[in-house]
């Protein structure tokens, strides 16, 4: 998988790459991209002096752009998906698998912009171990994901909200709620919101 | 925007491409290189004649998942033809009835849908924003020679 550009990485390719005579897929180490996880997860820290909140955030904001090209780029091969559900079982499945090598484990909606997706055994967190302190890290870890989950969603068409609890490492699960059913009050109850497309 | 290559290529050009991202933001337009004709439309109304066809486009996505919609708004004999990706970035294609057939459009904006990604891929690039890059402007030009002049 090593492959000599190190500068590439599977999440950021730049546009311009040299044509190669032979177009083999190109790859990256997996240590490559988890190392510069690692220092990007720093780097947020010290230039948010240590404000974890504020680190989080920033994180999730790099995530949104990343998720936004990510999207644009696993679509393609695709027919464009209509359905709201269609678009999230995407991102179980196929998104999932391109960035963390596996698929989500269980997802679970209640039809009407609620899902849940779980993750029994999540990649990045799995070498955690299962203490208290070490959940403050696994948050900043994830916060990347979550950024890159609503990046992507946010592409295809639905304003989302998403959100991580880490139940016990490596589990987790991913909340996330269409910002259009959230009730603007209590009469709006049991409509079933369609995509919004556009906008 | 004019493409970045000046006067030297003097193909007549015909056909006009624009990219509409979300929010009907124009990210690129071009005039690209077709089949001769005359009675070109002015050049202002080339924008406007495109801007229509997003409304009938609108409705047309809502019930097609295909992402090439062949002919989505006709304006006195000048069809324009509509490609839609995943991200909600229309392609709209204005081009002269009968000079251009489907498979010839469709790969072009396939290649086309290509291109953008690669843009998109690019860290620098914010999206929404128009694209400026003259190798996309040239990239582009050159699959319209390829496609579209036979």
């Amino acid at each position: 998988m090593l492959e000599p550009n190190p500068v590439t990485t599977t999440i950021a390719k730049s546009s311009t790459a040299e044509p190669s005579p032979i177009r083999e897929k190109r790859e990256v180490a997996y240590s490559a991209l988890r190392f510069t996880h690692f220092e990007l997860i720093e780097l947020c820290r010290r230039s948010c002096r240590g404000d974890s909140k504020k680190a989080r955030g920033k994180m999730e904001a790099i995530g949104v752009q990343i998720g936004a090209r990510l999207a644009e780029r696993y679509t393609s091969v695709l027919a464009r998906l209509t359905e709201q559900l269609d678009i999230i079982k995407f991102i179980c499945k196929e998104f999932w698998i391109s960035i963390f090598r596996k698929q989500a484990d269980k997802l679970q909606t209640n039809y009407l912009g609620v899902y849940v997706l779980h993750d029994y055994r999540m990649p990045w967190i799995s070498r955690l171990s299962n203490s208290a302190e070490e959940l403050q890290k696994a948050h900043e870890m994830i916060a990347l994901a979550v950024g890159i989950i609503r990046g992507a969603l946010e592409n295809m068409g639905t304003k989302v909200k998403v959100t991580c609890e880490i139940v016990a490492i490596p589990r987790c699960q991913f909340t996330i709620v269409d910002k259009a059913s959230l009730p603007a009050n209590n009469s709006s109850g049991g409509t079933k919101k369609t995509n919004g497309i556009g906008s | 925007p004019d493409p970045p290559f000046g006067s030297g290529r003097n193909s007549p050009t015909m056909v006009y491409l624009a990219m509409v991202a979300k929010g009907d933001v124009v990210i690129y337009e071009a005039k690209l290189p077709g089949p001769s004709t005359t009675k070109n439309p002015p050049e202002n109304q080339l924008q406007f004649i495109v801007h229509q066809a997003l409304d009938s486009l609108d409705q047309k996505i809502k019930s097609n998942s295909h992402m090439y919609l062949k002919e989505v708004d006709r304006f006195n004999n000048m069809p324009v033809s509509a490609f839609v990706t995943a991200g909600h970035v229309k392609f709209l294609l204005l081009y002269h009835a009968g000079t251009l057939e489907d498979g010839a459009i469709k790969q072009f904006f396939t290649e086309l849908y290509k291109n953008y990604v690669k843009v998109c891929m690019n860290p620098f690039y914010l999206k929404n924003t128009p694209i400026s890059s003259a190798i996309f402007a040239d990239r582009i030009y050159m699959l319209a020679r390829n496609y579209f002049l036979r």
